[in-house]
């Protein structure tokens, strides 16, 4: 097919050209889809600690062998660490900032738990694990608080 | 007492074969969100796998050839073609996601990354493929594959709410703080990791390697409707005992570590220690099993030698595709993609090609040519039939589910 017309050429490379910019930028989602995703990433995040505790209360009991809770420990930072990283990426909506500061700050300390038992894991210091647990429990807590605040639209508290 | 011996041990292999990493992996996920409401896409992926695996090792039986290799004869060089590239797709994705799945499970013993451990199993699984006998290959990694009936004495000892259990089980309801779309996407997976092509390609195949006459018809009956509704129950309990575990503290799975932790958590190391066993028998089993199939389905397809009870240098081109396979597996895991992901994809991709692979195998066996007295009669046909449906439906929805839901989330 040949293109005749200088307004076909122009559609044409508007077409092409379109995606290309867009991409270019980073996507701001409206604040219903934000909220959604800064739910989905506090679940995620949440499940890993929840997944972190749950392994280390069987450690404190003797219930679990040393190279798999170390693998499990791991694997839920990375999972956790993904998650955040990715809502974290996401331009927030202007009606979001305040709660976007919030989750992010929620979830980074959260991460930043997780790989403080992975440390512990490591080094095999087992004296740390039950303030681990404790400290675990509160974070998760503190992100099932979170997510339920971000069923609400975004305005005064 | 040798019949009641092997009719024993076919049963226990087809148990302990049964669970693979997809099975794991699925109802682990589908236990700690939807507990046991999806209990009745196992029931029916289970009932479609015996139906289909009993018209497939009925033919290999009487014809002696396996299924696929009269596909291209019955159906045509088109149709045969279009099978050979679904299913072979399907199972070369399961193969990739089976070679991950044992790197994944060694992993939790050896505390090495899995893409260390990855071109040593690679490795393990051509040597087995290339050197170990059939039936020593199928028998040893079934009879250990057993050891995930530790989950159902796990689900036992963390003594959940049976009747909670039970109530899901028989309404057809998703639990409350679920949506729809994930409840029906997983549905299809679950019906898809039950159904995986690969385990009537193996089957069909296996049947002709161990030289089945229409004298093993009533052995080869045992197994599947013994052997595979047990291995079903092994995937329920693995549900049940991450629904128990999990479900309360809003866990979601996603690495294998986490399958294995309700274990932990009822029977202490010694029941994670067997865990362990069983997720590396089932792996690295099925493994084997899906490297075979995707050899079985190219050698068929092109009417080269293939099998294992046939001297390598007689069936080279067969032995060189398994190579190949096997050499493709591990490059494509050593990308670093996740094999949980590839799982993922594997069951819902399996669900999509279902048609391909079955609908071939109701018309060779209701052939009469083919199958003179044993073709199909009423029943295996009416089941057949009313699968069919159920797997197109299954099929045509897994892909546009997989999208709209992003993979379940």
């Amino acid at each position: 097919m040949t293109i005749r017309s200088g307004l076909s050429r122009r559609s044409v490379l508007l077409a092409l050209l379109t995606p290309a910019v867009a991409a270019c930028s980073p996507s701001t989602p409206d604040d219903g889809s934000w909220r959604l995703h800064a739910r989905r990433a506090t679940a995620d995040v949440a499940s890993s600690v929840q997944t972190a505790r749950l392994s280390l209360e069987q450690a404190i009991d003797d219930r679990i062998i040393d190279n798999y809770l170390q693998t499990v420990v791991v694997d839920a930072e990375a999972s956790a660490g993904s998650s955040a990283e990715k809502l974290a990426s996401q331009q927030p909506p202007r009606e979001e900032r305040k709660r976007y500061d919030t989750v992010t700050s929620g979830l980074d300390e959260a991460t930043g738990l997780l790989a403080d038992v992975r440390i512990a894991v490591v080094d095999g210091r087992t004296e740390a694990y039950p303030r681990l647990v404790d400290e675990l429990g509160t974070t998760a807590d503190d992100l099932d608080a979170l997510e339920k605040e971000l069923l609400r639209k975004p305005g005064p508290s | 007492m040798k019949k009641v011996f092997a009719v024993a041990l076919g049963i226990l292999t087809a148990i302990g074969g049964f669970v693979d990493i997809g099975d794991l992996v699925t109802n682990a996920q589908v236990g700690a969100r939807f507990g046991w409401s999806l209990s009745w896409a196992v029931v029916l992926g289970v009932v479609g796998i015996c139906v289909f695996a009993e018209m497939s090792g009925r033919v290999a039986a009487v014809s002696g050839r396996a299924t696929f290799d009269l596909v291209r004869e019955r159906l045509g060089p088109r149709v045969g073609m279009l099978n050979l590239l679904g299913s072979m797709g399907v199972t070369l994705l399961t193969f990739i996601a089976e070679i991950g799945g044992v790197a994944l499970s060694l992993q939790l013993v050896a505390s090495v990354h899995h893409l260390l451990i990855v071109p040593f199993v690679a490795l393990a699984v051509w040597l087995i493929l290339w050197r170990a006998r059939f039936s020593l290959m199928e028998n040893v990694l079934g009879l250990l594959g057993l050891a995930l009936i530790v989950f159902a004495v796990a689900l036992w000892q963390l003594g959940p709410d049976w009747s909670h259990l039970t109530d899901q089980m028989l309404t057809l309801d998703k639990p409350a703080d679920e949506s729809w779309k994930p409840w029906i996407y997983y549905a299809v997976a679950l019906f898809g990791a039950a159904m995986t092509p690969y385990e009537v390609f193996f089957f069909s195949s296996g049947g002709v390697e161990e030289r089945w006459t229409a004298k093993d018809l009533r052995t080869m009956r045992f197994n599947v409707f013994i052997g595979f509704p047990l291995g079903g129950l092994l995937s329920l309990a693995i549900a049940g005992a991450s629904a128990t575990v999990f479900g309360p503290l809003d866990i979601t799975v996603d690495t294998l570590g986490q399958v294995g932790l309700p274990v932990a958590v009822a029977l202490g190391k010694i029941g994670l220690a067997v865990a362990i066993i069983g997720f590396v028998a089932a792996t690295l089993g099925a493994a084997c099993e899906t490297g075979l199939s995707v050899g079985y389905s190219v050698a068929q397809y092109f009417g080269w030698q293939w099998g294992k009870y046939v001297r390598p240098d007689v069936a080279a081109r067969f032995h060189l595709t398994l190579a190949l396979v096997t050499v493709l597996a591990t490059g494509v895991l050593l990308t670093s993609v996740d094999p949980i992901l590839v799982t993922e994809m594997s069951v819902v991709f399996s669900a999509a090609a279902l048609p391909l692979t079955y609908f071939p195998i109701l018309v060779v066996a209701n052939d009469p040519d083919y199958m003179g007295e044993h073709a199909n009669g009423r029943l295996a046909n009416a089941l057949g039939s009313v699968y069919l449906v159920v797997i197109v439906v299954a099929a045509v929805a897994a892909i546009p589910l997989l999208i709209w839901t992003r993979m379940g989330a």
